[in-house]
């Protein structure tokens, strides 16, 4: 009777863990083991077929720290992230503002909104890189009819950069749009309609009630653009490679020409796993941030 | 008992099978290759006809790949491998020791080494071993728009003789109310860049006296006078805005807003269908001599293959190049006359449909004494570090950084020293 009942136990205590072992044992085969094997290879001065040529200890991390390249990446994705996820944020938060009421129109404006997700970033990273053309480009050619003379929107060291962050925002506010707007729609009317009958303005009602009703949902937000525009790559890759003079070099971008352009995968790997550490530091960051804000 | 019979007569029937589809089954050769654009159609449509008439029973399976060369260096890595691959001639470094020498090409099908151009073989050998069998020679070259030139009062049949002379015809060429430029020397084609770089400089890394490898951007003297000359010339050209400083020159050669420019064969393809009347030559020679540098691409068989798979691979080559008997137009001759790319084999050259070719004749560098060697000694193994750590950021840093020429070239010394070291 004992026995049973301890096996019973037993297995109410396991069945969770049996639940949660296929997704355990995927994130384990596709997240731990590249994360544990590339910080093996960054020990080492391996090359493209991973040949572990020799072993070298901590000198590929020395090396990050005097790499000039590296820095100059890092400034670049750190001014990325100061720049491009405000940008994207408070833009979203209008856009949300606006279109919160499921109107016929705006359910046709957040379609529109939401395209540009669905589209590759490959190809509209071409597109805009036509578009913005020095000479061939067609918004080039309206500004100069307009008066504004030669706008060299890709190949000028300081702008270029702005015009990709631009890019990236066009590219991804739909999705944070449609985050918000669904976070919106779960703030309780009754709050709105006291407000109202109070005599609250909208932008007090905007800060006084909307905002800490979403702010979980704002917090994964800001936390996921945060740990994206880390990683930013495709769109840098795909329209200026990271020139004009390295001014859109971000610190994926680097890694990428390290590991298959220069084929210094050892090299690729400690940057990683730099880049791994600064992801994991803001995280904890921003999340101690948040729970103590939910304190408050 | 009537079960064992059974087994029996079923164990029987699965033999069959499988002895009838180890008979009928072909040979099948992967083949994986990153030739993605325009010209990937025809490489397609080649290998379809070879798989439909080869009397062999040989299967060429070929996947092109935008991400050949990620996925190539994945499989390596993890000790697997297709049985072909369309690599690029510094691939002999990258990759020796998943790659087969080809020279046995040469003792088991009807292909000679004769009949191609030596130094393209030599650019694809390391010490007697042939890593790669040519398929296709990537230069570079000098495109005008004749209906430009002869805007501008030039003759739209003579291109300029001399980088002088380019920058001189390039400014009467300016048209800046029409939108167009006279030059368009992109800033960040760097594998252009060090084509017209080599040419005024010389090659980017030599052997001192002691045979050791060494820079050659500045020494104890000064900064090379050619690579100075360059970054002078292309620098001047912007100043005066008749060079832009724009990364994709080709779509404006396209749209007939550039009078000359630098480019690789492919370009030609797009100029075709933009219908823009175009003449194309080799680069002019430059301070440093006689050159025709160029990067080579072509097949490589992998350890991976089978000695059975190896043969059929080495027939597809054969094929590529001489044909079945009765072949018209060899798949070697169609590349050149549909991509636009030059030849490197001699009967496809002597071919009477490509001799007729006024840009494929333009293309083919005859000078014998020209030098094919591609940025530095054959025992210099960065080549990809080179371009990318060094002659790019130079370039860009007096371009678009607006850096001094020669602290640009110094800056460049001192990342190639620590490249060698």
């Amino acid at each position: 009777m004992q026995a049973t009942a301890k096996r019973e136990r037993r297995r109410s205590v396991l069945a969770p863990y049996l639940f949660i072992a296929p997704v355990i044992i995927l994130l384990f085969i596709f997240n731990v083991m590249p994360l544990l094997i590339s910080f093996f290879i960054s020990l080492f001065d391996a090359d493209i077929s991973f040949h572990l040529n020799k072993f070298i200890g901590l000198g590929n991390f020395a090396e990050v720290f005097s790499d000039n390249r590296f820095y100059n990446s890092l400034g670049v994705t750190l001014k990325w992230t100061v720049v491009e996820v405000p940008c994207q944020l408070i833009l979203a938060l209008i856009l949300a503002g606006l279109l919160t009421r499921n109107t016929v129109i705006n359910k046709i404006f957040r379609a529109i909104y939401f395209m540009p997700i669905v589209c590759s970033a490959t190809a509209t990273g071409i597109m805009w890189k036509l578009i913005l053309h020095s000479n061939v480009g067609y918004i080039t050619y309206l500004l100069r009819m307009m008066g504004f003379g030669k706008i060299n929107f890709m190949n000028t060291a300081g702008l270029t950069f702005y015009v990709i962050v631009f890019m990236s925002v066009w590219k991804t506010f739909g999705i944070s749009t449609t985050i918000l707007i669904g976070a919106m729609q779960n703030v309780p009317t009754v709050l709105y309609e006291a407000a109202d009958i109070d005599g609250c303005s909208r932008a007090r009602q905007f800060f006084a009630i909307t905002l800490p009703g979403i702010r979980p949902t704002l917090w994964f937000l800001i936390m996921t653009r945060i740990i994206g525009s880390f990683q930013v790559f495709d769109i840098v890759y795909t329209t200026t490679g990271g020139g004009p003079s390295l001014t859109t070099e971000t610190l994926v971008t680097y890694i990428y020409t390290r590991g298959f352009e220069v084929f210094r995968m050892g090299y690729a790997s400690s940057l990683s796993v730099v880049l791994l550490g600064l992801i994991l530091i803001i995280t904890v960051i921003m999340y101690a941030a948040m729970l103590k804000g939910e304190k408050d | 008992m009537k079960k064992l019979l059974a087994l029996a007569l079923a164990a029987l029937m699965l033999l069959g099978i499988a002895g009838i589809c180890s008979a009928d089954s072909p040979v099948t050769v992967t083949f994986w290759n990153g030739w993605t654009g325009s010209d990937g159609d025809v490489l397609i449509e080649m290998v379809d006809e070879f798989n439909k008439t080869n009397p062999y029973n040989i299967h060429i399976e070929m996947d092109i790949n935008a991400d050949f060369q990620t996925k190539i260096a994945a499989s390596f890595a993890a000790d697997e491998g297709p049985t072909m691959i369309l690599g690029a001639h510094s691939y002999k470094d990258t990759y020796p020791e998943y790659l087969i020498d080809m020279n046995e090409v040469f003792e088991k099908t009807s292909l000679k080494s004769e009949d191609f151009v030596q130094g393209y073989l030599d650019l694809c050998s390391k010490n007697g071993v042939l890593y790669v069998v040519p398929f296709q020679v990537t230069g570079r070259y000098m495109y005008w728009n004749k209906d430009l030139f002869e805007a501008a009062g030039l003759d739209p049949d003579t291109p300029p003789k001399s980088y002088e002379e380019w920058a001189e015809w390039a400014e009467k060429i300016n048209n800046p109310d029409m939108n167009v430029y006279g030059s368009g020397v992109s800033y960040n084609a760097i594998y252009t860049n060090l084509q017209l770089i080599q040419r005024m400089g010389g090659l980017f890394i030599t052997h001192d006296d002691a045979g050791k490898l060494i820079p050659t951007f500045a020494d104890a003297n000064g900064v090379n006078p050619g690579y100075a000359k360059f970054l002078n010339w292309f620098k001047t050209m912007t100043d005066k805005e008749v060079n832009p400083i724009e990364a994709d020159t080709t779509s404006m050669f396209q749209a007939g807003q550039i009078g000359i420019m630098p480019d690789g064969a492919w370009a030609s393809a797009g100029a075709d269908a933009a219908g823009i009347n175009y003449g194309v030559s080799q680069l002019p020679y430059g301070d440093a001599g006689a050159m025709n540098p160029c990067s080579v691409s072509g097949f490589s068989i992998t350890k991976y293959a089978t000695d059975e798979q190896k043969l059929a691979a080495m027939r597809f080559i054969e094929w590529w190049h001489n044909g079945f008997e009765g072949t018209e137009t060899t798949a070697c001759l169609t590349w050149s006359l549909r991509c636009g790319f030059p030849g490197y084999y001699m009967p496809a050259i002597n071919d009477a449909r490509y001799q007729a070719s006024d840009k494929l004749a333009m293309m083919t560098c005859t000078d014998n004494e020209a030098s094919t060697t591609y940025m530095a000694p054959d025992d210099f193994t960065l080549t990809f570090q080179l371009a990318s750590e060094v002659i790019e950021v130079m370039v860009e840093d007096v371009i678009v950084g607006n850096m001094d020429t020669e602290a640009a070239l110094l800056k460049a010394e001192q990342t190639a020293e620590a490249l060698l070291k």
